[in-house]
């Protein structure tokens, strides 16, 4: 019998599963399926984990990183275009950053940083957890953290922070 | 850990404006999905003491082998022989030298021409020695019986010089 109830997966599917597809669109082209999967693998588990958003993001990360793998085998060029034409964010007008800039932005970091920067900012995961997703150290998921900010940064014109203060002047 | 700077703060914020795209997922049927793969069975997990029947069978097999390979060798193993020289050194500890090798140096010893002739020599001596006995016992020479079967008394030993001209009076004979 699983720990899971409906109320606490319902619980969990809203709270994560946007955040859960946008770390597993890094790698796959069906995000939402491997979302899924975690979740049904969840309820599998005869007993609660540790912590539960954590050990979701590793499933994703680990199926994602398999549905590319077969994705690459299979060659499927129509799906690759149409899914990589998508953008990561949803519209909002409040926003200084662009949803088709800021994808494309993150498109272009490496896989390393990437899922990192994803992993703390839009995920909201610690350092540690991240460490431990990406089988690093808590150490070395912030030094990559900081090169994805720096890279962003400059990949989409964001301006220092004492020249908005001076143009706001 | 947690030092960012002001700067790596404010483009922090700035990105987590954007809201991530709204999820595509089926709730209904993942939350179907996961009901139904909460009634199945769990996973097996493996227990404590799993390690203990692979480390008996692995035992048992590797004693199994070790049985096979002694009794192997104990078959093959060779018988010793001692041999002990009586007359010559009464104290001495006897010898032990194995059948195989005495067998070896046997057939090596048979293989010499010399011993060879001299087997034929005693053999052509014995076959003489032989003959001469037959010859002594000839009918001719021999008292008739009382019942008219075999028989014969006490007789002088044979030279080789009598043996010899008894031989020749035969040669006449014929």
């Amino acid at each position: 019998m699983s720990f899971l109830t409906p109320e606490i997966l319902g619980q969990f599917i809203d709270a994560h599963a946007a955040a859960l597809e946008l770390f597993a669109a890094q790698w796959s082209r069906a995000p939402a399926d491997v979302v899924q999967e975690a979740f049904v693998e969840l309820a599998r588990q005869p007993r609660r984990p540790d912590n539960i958003a954590a050990w979701l993001y590793r499933v994703v990360r680990h199926r994602a990183y398999d549905e590319r793998r077969a994705e690459s085998r299979r060659r499927r060029r129509e799906s690759v275009a149409a899914a990589e034409s998508e953008p990561y964010f949803r519209r909002s007008g409040a926003g200084q950053i662009g949803t088709h800039d800021a994808t494309a932005a993150l498109r272009e970091l490496p896989d390393d940083l990437r899922e990192v920067v994803v992993a703390r900012i839009w995920c909201g995961l610690t350092f540690e957890q991240i460490g431990e997703i990406t089988e690093t150290s808590a150490a070395t998921a912030f030094r990559r953290h900081q090169e994805a900010l720096s890279l962003l940064r400059s990949r989409l014109g964001i301006a220092c922070l004492d020249q908005e203060k001076t143009s706001k002047a | 850990m947690n030092n960012l700077s002001d700067e790596e703060r404010h483009i922090e914020r700035l990105l987590a404006e954007l809201a991530p795209r709204d999820s595509r997922m089926n709730r209904d049927r993942t939350m179907f999905l996961a009901g139904h793969a909460s009634g199945q069975s769990p996973p097996t997990v493996p227990r404590a003491n799993g390690w203990v029947w692979p480390a008996v069978t692995v035992c048992s097999t590797a004693a199994g082998l070790l049985a096979g390979v002694l009794i192997a060798n104990w078959s093959q193993r060779e018988a010793p022989v001692v041999q002990r020289d009586v007359d010559d050194a009464p104290n001495q500890q006897p010898v032990i030298t194995s059948v195989k090798s005495e067998t070896e140096a046997a057939i090596a010893a048979a293989d010499s021409p010399v011993l060879f002739e001299l087997r034929l020599a005693m053999a052509n001596r014995a076959a003489d020695e032989f003959a001469l006995a037959r010859s002594d016992w000839s009918p001719r020479d021999r008292p008739p019986a009382a019942n008219g079967g075999p028989a014969g008394g006490p007789r002088a030993p044979l030279t080789y010089g009598a043996a010899l001209g008894r031989l020749r009076e035969d040669e006449t004979h014929l």
